[in-house]
């Protein structure tokens, strides 16, 4: 199904009233994975519940193969059925889980003898062969969410929305999600849209990733070229890379190095050539001598700032100034304890460590 | 022997008068919680899940309604039923129907507001899964009274319990005529004010057993009256 949004605005109530999504539009072409990639409170969830004609949009309007199916006047509920929202909760029912996908066949009107092949195929992806007849309020949190993510799928709708799929499941779970959606994909008849703020799984599933920021998307398109290259101070923000530069990968035999105006790290590279070097402020470390370590990197230089952010410090390093350019600051995360134990503060000699491995190329 | 010993004397033996009243009792008061929640039901599911002007009115109009003394029920129910009334040709009145219908106007605003409480409960998160699932209203409102079906049951448990105790308006259309019309609450009144002590303490008795029957079972509910989501 081809989805069409136009200038969606939308306002929670209050208090105080958010404008949540202003002037957002998104086009989305047809089956396929389209991720929505933003940060909590971006209004991922409220852009879902717009799609799926839960809500209507105060402004905008959004079409579904070309049809307008929400406005600031309301809904079209009849196209409710072409959509289905799965939430970031599982919200079932009272009742076992077959009861639960059942209940849904039956919402949608599906005649009972197609109702078991409707959910067959997923029971095996999803893990669920074992709670198919267990009460919802006796299975754990990742099943729940499984079981709520097969009833979706069940519904076999054109439009699939998924709230965070995998968030604040373990590995295991996430893994069958994920690999679910991947093989509904693979049948080629679906639209996906998949709301995370998993960069990775952004970039694993989806084709076409669509940045959400200040209520419209701030940036969009191919997944691989546009994560790899954000273009937004919004994105680059998101991605939560404190130490993000463009430079190029030079090979040297029995390692590779990323060189770029004041920088030359050691790095892990596949191959050589133009490309960005994202090291996360958590990969680094702080010492005040030249470590003897394993670790490829160490740049000495004075501390310019020391950030509280929530739980972690953020400690910005100058490192001198080189011939040919400005050195830029580089940025470290560490606890509170560990400056406190340090004695960390402005204007101090440190140095930052890291492995070749902590810095992440992508392709230019 | 006391009174206190012949009361439990006449429930120890089975005395075929006490269990004949505690019988119409308990028939009469389930039979109006039950006519009650069947209007309740549809009233608190417009007012709980509709989204309609007017709506916020009519709750408060439900909770007015539970304030109305039970006696003035009786005394509309005595004037509809009554011989002059609109319904005297029904002949009700003095029957036990009669006690079955003002019971019922009495716990029909008692039972909405309790339904409407057990509605609230529900996380509207689940309406809207039935709701994109494709389901119209009347899928949203099964979600809802399954979801909240505990609570819906305490609520008409409550119901019973407050007309089970119910005495002046009963008599009032009931008329408490022995062998027909002869409730618990009534015949204590009937017997108390009579001097007869022994019967009306045996259903006395009877009645705190039921109600506190009724507040077990209650706390049992509780547990299972949690309706929100995971």
């Amino acid at each position: 199904m081809r989805v069409h949004a136009d200038g969606l605005g939308r306002t929670l109530a209050g208090p105080p009233p958010r404008r949540v999504l202003d002037g957002l539009s998104l086009e989305l072409p047809g089956p396929g994975v389209h991720a929505v990639l933003g940060a909590n409170g971006s209004g991922k969830t409220t852009l879902l519940r717009l799609l799926a004609l839960l809500d209507a949009p105060d402004a905008g309007e959004l079409r579904f193969d070309g049809e307008r199916v929400a406005g600031p006047r309301g809904v079209a509920r009849g196209a409710r059925r072409r959509a289905t929202l799965v939430f970031d909760r599982p919200a079932l029912l009272r009742g076992t889980v077959r009861w639960n996908v059942e209940f849904a066949l039956r919402a949608r009107g599906v005649p009972a003898a197609e109702r078991p092949a409707r959910l067959a195929p997923w029971i095996e992806p999803l893990g669920l062969g074992k709670i198919l007849d267990a009460r919802v309020d006796r299975i754990s949190a990742g099943e729940a969410r499984r079981a709520a993510l097969a009833r979706g799928l069940a519904l076999g709708t054109e439009l699939l929305l998924l709230d965070e799929p995998t968030a604040n499941l373990d590995p295991l779970s996430a893994g069958l999600v994920e690999g679910a959606v991947a093989e509904l994909c693979a049948r080629r008849e679906t639209t996906v849209v998949l709301a995370t703020h998993d960069l990775a799984q952004a970039r694993r599933l989806a084709g076409q990733v669509h940045f959400l920021a200040g209520g419209r998307i701030a940036q969009g398109g191919d997944a691989a070229a546009m994560l790899d290259a954000p273009r937004s101070t919004a994105l680059a923000a998101f991605l939560g890379v404190e130490n993000l530069f463009r430079g190029v990968v030079e090979d040297r035999g029995d390692h590779q190095r990323f060189i770029a105006p004041g920088i030359d790290w050691a790095v892990i590279a596949e191959r050589p050539g133009p490309c960005w070097a994202a090291l996360p402020a958590r990969d680094v470390l702080v010492a005040r001598d030249r470590p003897a370590s394993s670790a490829m990197n160490a740049v000495e230089g004075t501390i310019e700032r020391v950030e509280e952010r929530g739980p972690t410090v953020l400690v910005v390093l100058a490192p001198p100034d080189r011939e040919d350019a400005p050195a830029p600051r580089l940025t470290a995360a560490v606890t509170r304890a560990t400056v406190q134990a340090m004695g960390l503060a402005p204007g101090q000699r440190a140095w930052l460590v890291w492995k070749a491995a902590s810095v992440r190329l992508f392709d230019g | 022997m006391g009174p206190f010993g012949r009361a439990l004397e006449l429930i120890g033996t089975l005395d075929s008068r006490v269990l004949e009243v505690v019988g119409l009792s308990l028939a009469v008061s389930v039979a109006a919680a039950s006519l009650a929640a069947l209007f309740a039901l549809p009233t608190a599911l417009a007012l709980g899940l509709g989204r309609f002007p007017g709506r916020r009115a009519l709750r408060a109009v439900v909770r007015a309604l539970m304030m109305v003394p039970a006696v003035l029920i009786g005394l509309l129910a005595y004037l509809m039923l009554g011989r002059g009334g609109p319904l005297g040709a029904l002949g009700l009145l003095y029957t036990p129907t009669a006690i079955v219908l003002a019971q019922a106007v009495l716990a029909y605003p008692l039972e909405t507001a309790l339904f409407l409480a057990a509605f609230e409960q529900v996380d509207p998160l689940l309406l809207d899964a039935t709701r994109t699932t494709g389901g119209g209203r009347r899928w949203v409102a099964r979600a809802a009274v399954r979801q909240a079906a505990p609570a819906l049951f305490a609520a008409g448990l409550t119901g019973f319990a407050r007309v089970l105790g119910e005495t002046g308006m009963t008599m009032m259309v009931g008329g408490n005529i022995t062998g027909e019309t002869r409730t618990m609450t009534t015949a204590i009144a009937a017997e108390t004010m009579r001097g007869a002590f022994e019967l009306a303490l045996a259903l006395g008795i009877l009645l705190l057993l039921l109600s506190l029957a009724v507040n077990v079972a209650l706390l049992f509910l509780e547990p299972g009256n949690d309706a929100r989501a995971r």
